[in-house]
């Protein structure tokens, strides 16, 4: 049992076992390439993990996987955690449960900001009417509002999203969920966007959370973000309706 | 710069590739969208950004340059002293009636949480000066 507190002890090791969390069975290559840590640091962590059986590897050819096996903390939590509860090795237990949990507060997965010259009024409406949506929106040419969802649709008809509304605070928080329609792109995940308004301009931030596969810089869903971000900014600015999407896809 | 950027930021901008180069090297042009400067001026290969009071407050010197495409810069703050210098990177590319612009930026100092929140409103200003003709000093509540 302590070799799973001391492992837990460590910031690291605790970032090794979240990056397992959002995507099961990295080789030790993908672990160290989203890791700050050098090759040999990332593999002494994960050996002192796997000797605490938090991680398990698995040899297929020429790379070994590493996977996330929870069982030793559900033990550790169930005998250890009362008269311990103060000790920082528990409290990192208690994160990381946090975390494996899904925990509202966690990090989101991906985050933008931008700034855009418009009212308060005009960002939530550019956010929450689907008309003005299909205008602006970098993918979807039709959006459809049934009942608290919204539909963007492809100009083939198909269907690519559906954003459910969870909470509203008009002109300041929403949160809808994020389901993507097609093969290979995970589950449901969740997107908080928040307005502030800072003299001309309001800031809008975006965070996307309980993402199930990893967020690359400038590729997949973060480039996805710019264009949609690009094309609101675009729209409320010069009311001009443009469609930043991606060569290939036009 | 085969190593990892610590912050990336993008953009999609409807502005030809020429004004767009134009923009981020040219000392003049700046001061219609950067958000704390009043007053930007070219010193060799550096682009200096002056603070209020005609001080530095900023210089990006460029290391490498491949016309219309890519420039390749330290990031050397003068507000405070003792920052280390930083390196980044902007990246051009075209893409149909409009330019894809990428910002990597690379060895950020501890401290330098804050950067990220500058870039934002340097490149929203950016983008609504090259798409409105609108001087854009995204800069806080002086703006």
């Amino acid at each position: 049992m302590d070799s799973v507190f001391k492992a837990l002890a460590d910031a690291s090791r605790r970032d090794l076992l979240d990056a397992l969390r959002q995507e099961d069975g990295q080789t030790l290559s993908q672990l160290e390439a989203a890791s700050p840590l050098t090759r040999f640091g990332v593999a002494k962590h994960l050996g002192v993990l796997e000797a605490a059986g938090l991680v398990t590897r698995v040899k297929r050819g020429r790379f070994t996987h590493h996977y996330l096996n929870a069982v030793p903390l559900a033990e550790a939590l169930g005998r250890w955690i009362e008269p311990y509860s103060v000790a920082p090795a528990v409290r990192g237990v208690l994160d990381l449960k946090a975390r494996l949990e899904g925990d509202m507060d966690t990090k989101p997965d991906f985050v933008m900001s931008t700034f855009i010259r418009c009212t308060q009024d005009a960002l939530w409406a550019a956010l929450t009417d689907a008309d003005e949506m299909g205008r602006w929106h970098f993918l979807a040419s039709k959006v459809r509002r049934e009942g608290d969802a919204y539909e963007f649709d492809f100009a083939s008809g198909e269907r690519m999203l559906t954003c459910r509304t969870l909470e509203a605070d008009p002109k300041t928080r929403l949160v809808t969920t994020f389901e993507l329609h097609g093969e290979g792109d995970g589950a449901p995940s969740r997107v908080i966007y928040l307005i502030k308004p800072e003299g001309t301009h309001c800031q809008l931030t975006l965070e996307h959370y309980e993402l199930t596969f990893p967020v690359i810089p400038g590729q997949g869903i973060a480039d996805g973000w710019s264009r949609w971000a690009a094309g609101l900014k675009t729209w409320l600015e010069t009311g001009e309706a443009t469609h930043f999407t991606e060569d290939a896809l036009a | 710069m085969d190593a990892k950027p610590d912050y990336v930021l993008r953009t999609f901008i409807r502005c030809s590739q020429d004004a767009l180069w134009d923009a981020l090297t040219e000392a003049d042009a700046a001061k219609n969208y950067h958000p704390f400067t009043p007053d930007t001026v070219r010193d060799g290969d550096a682009l200096v950004y002056k603070l209020p009071d005609g001080n530095d407050m900023l210089i990006c010197r460029e290391t490498a340059l491949t016309p219309k495409t890519r420039i390749e810069a330290s990031f050397e703050p003068k507000w405070e002293p003792g920052i280390p210098v930083s390196r980044f990177v902007w990246i051009i590319d075209p893409e149909g009636e409009y330019c894809r612009l990428t910002l990597e930026h690379y060895d950020i100092p501890e401290g330098g949480e804050g950067y990220a929140d500058g870039w934002e409103r340097l490149v929203a200003g950016l983008k609504t000066w090259l798409e409105t003709g609108d001087v854009a000093k995204i800069g806080g509540m002086g703006q």
